[in-house]
């Protein structure tokens, strides 16, 4: 006979709910700002892991392969490792690297770098150099023997175009005269001392024919990179560090991070169900004798209980959505102007990145609606044990 | 004892506050009221009219002693079972109006009826035909804000009817109003009393229209003097 809501109830709650609008704005208020915020915040935050993955993964190796042990500076029998690894299962492309540290001299200008010797189409599909090209060509350095890309403030620094000549001088080395093929833009420092030319030529170069420093690996998966990395260890015996190893520190961080972000979601939350709680209270005292003539007309407290609820779903219903919306707009906003952020800090990003990811939104507003009702139920409680004679004789 | 059972009856009834001291607002109360019976409660005030008013109204609850309600122990039920009995069984008239600020009177009427679980146009006819009969056919869509303190009193009366309780209890129904709309109001609980054979309890301040009852009840210091 008696259904477990009514609809009189929900047509009180709604008649009561939007008849004091400043109240009712101020309540929905609250909670439009604290999913607002939240969700802002999220975005921020994957927004930067997101940004940070990415360019872990896309610029770098996902694993580099080192000697097997530290006292070792070089990987022998290159070819034959480089062989075993993309045979590997998941791996896409192997790069052999010989690193070594000299000196470029143009005219009077002289800079250190770090010549990186490589096969470029490999090295290529590992490091994706070409993207970063500004003029010039990354793979032509295939077929030219001596040729150089050099990172573009280098190529500045040194006072070099394409086309100029540069000599690389090491003691014990022959100087060798490169030709200047291809400018790099990363954006980072180490457009200053980076320079690539073929692994053949820096080998001889350094007169270490058939050795190389790192051999860079690129895996269709990168979050099974860990255990690619764990089967090339077993199977070459040398050193492999997967790209998650290699920023363990600062995956750790985030997770830290995270931890701290959500007691601060937390708080928000809190204070908005406050708000809401306050709304409600207000509403009942205001509304004490509506309440008695209730019960009088045959209201039970659980009624009267549903009645208050009811308001405060309603409230936090409209909150969330607008602050849904809100969140919405601002990430948008924030996402259209570049913030810059200072690079040391945030391990070689720029700007601040935002990401849209409705997941987040949905995380919010759910978390909201819950709170919502948790912050309805004490006021609503109190209304529905109020003494019915009190609360009609109350002014 | 030929008659019919009473539809109301208090045996011992007492209602003790402990405000520091022990004070009886009402002292074991003795009384029966027939069906269709049109009772004035008169006395001083203080003397436990309004307590006696919200004990029959199941609004409060006694401290000892027990209340029949057509000769069921309401005494010990639970606030369900309370609520039920207020909402099919009684019809509460208050000094001033009490109506809910934010809906209509045709809305005023028809809310006891959707407590019930009456459908909404069930509601209507009901809460329509009432409206008509005090006498406000073309005021119904009006709020309470929008009446006159003697219409809305007679909104308030037709809310209390709606449920077509056995029991009507008017809490100084004309005490808010002047003398002039206060008698017509009397006068319709009267001709509404008559005309459904319905049980009307009233508490009055006015002799003149507890003389036109019954039977007056009248208390002092929480007794029942006379019958």
């Amino acid at each position: 006979m008696y259904e477990f809501i009514q609809m009189y109830e929900l047509k009180i709650a709604l008649r009561q709910a939007f008849s004091r609008k400043r109240q009712t704005f101020f309540a929905i208020l609250a909670v439009a700002l604290a999913v607002a915020v939240i969700t802002v915040m999220m975005a921020m935050l994957s927004g930067f892991q997101g940004e940070l993955i990415k360019s872990s993964i896309e610029n770098n190796p996902h694993i580099v392969v080192n000697p097997h042990d530290e006292k070792e500076e070089f990987i022998h029998l290159y070819r034959y490792n480089s062989a075993l690894i993309s045979e590997k299962e998941g791996v896409i492309a192997v790069s052999p690297k010989y690193l070594g540290q000299t000196a470029l001299e143009h005219r009077d200008n002289a800079e250190g770098v770090s010549l990186q010797g490589v096969e470029p189409e490999a090295e290529d599909k590992v490091m994706r150099v070409s993207k970063d090209i500004v003029k010039g060509s990354f793979l032509s350095l295939t077929h030219t023997r001596h040729g150089i890309v050099l990172g573009d403030k280098l190529a500045e620094n040194l006072g070099v175009q394409i086309g100029d000549r540069v000599d690389a001088v090491f003691p014990g080395s022959k100087t060798t005269s490169f030709k200047v093929i291809g400018l790099i833009h990363t954006g980072t420092a180490a457009d200053e001392v980076t320079a690539y030319a073929r692994l053949d030529s820096v080998q001889d170069f350094f007169n270490e024919p058939g050795i190389v420093s790192t051999i860079g690996v690129r895996v269709a998966d990168p979050y099974k990179a860990d255990s690619t990395a764990r089967s090339i260890e077993r199977e070459t015996g040398l050193n492999a560090v997967s790209w998650i190893e290699a920023n363990a520190e600062i995956l750790n961080l985030l997770n830290t991070q995270k931890i701290f972000v959500n007691v601060f979601y937390l708080l928000i939350y809190g204070i908005a169900g406050f708000g809401i709680a306050n709304a409600l209270i207000t509403i009942i005292s205001q509304r004490t004798r509506e309440i008695g003539i209730l019960k009088a007309m045959g209201a039970s407290q659980k009624s009267i209980m549903i009645v208050f609820l009811f308001q405060s779903v309603i409230l936090g219903a409209i909150g969330l959505v607008l602050g849904t919306i809100l969140g919405y707009i601002a990430t948008i906003t924030l996402q259209s102007y570049k913030i810059a952020v200072p690079q040391e800090m945030y391990y070689g990003l720029q700007t601040l990145p935002l990401e849209v990811e409705p997941l987040n939104f949905v995380y919010a507003a759910f978390f909201a609606f819950i709170i919502n009702i948790i912050s309805g139920i004490y006021p609503a409680r109190k209304a529905a044990k109020l003494d019915p004679v009190k609360a009609i004789e109350s002014a | 004892m030929t008659e019919e059972s009473p539809i109301i009856e208090l045996k011992n009834l007492t209602k003790t506050y402990k405000n520091g001291m022990e004070f009886h607002a009402l002292d074991n109360a003795n009384l029966k009221i027939k069906k269709g019976e049109f009772v004035a409660i008169v006395g001083p005030s203080g003397s436990g009219k309004s307590t006696l008013m919200h004990l029959i109204g199941l609004l409060d609850t006694p401290s000892s002693g027990t209340l029949l309600i057509d000769r069921n122990d309401v005494t010990n039920m639970s606030d369900k079972e309370r609520s039920e009995i207020r909402n099919r069984m009684l019809g509460f008239v208050f000094q001033y109006h009490h109506l809910l600020p934010d809906f209509t009177a045709l809305e005023n009427v028809m809310m006891p009826l959707l407590i019930a679980g009456k459908k909404r146009k069930e509601a209507k006819v009901i809460a329509e035909k009432l409206l008509k009969e005090v006498g406000l056919e073309d005021r119904m869509d009006h709020k309470p804000g929008e009446l006159s303190g003697g219409q809305n009193q007679r909104v308030a009366i037709a809310r209390a009817l709606s449920c077509s309780p056995a029991i009507v209890l008017g809490d100084e129904p004309t005490g808010n109003l002047d003398t002039k709309t206060g008698d017509m109001i009397y006068e319709l609980l009267r001709q509404l009393n008559k005309e459904y054979n319905q049980t009307f309890i009233v508490v009055t301040h006015n002799d003149d229209m507890a003389l036109k009852a019954d039977r007056i009840i009248r208390l002092v210091d929480g007794k029942i003097t006379v019958q």
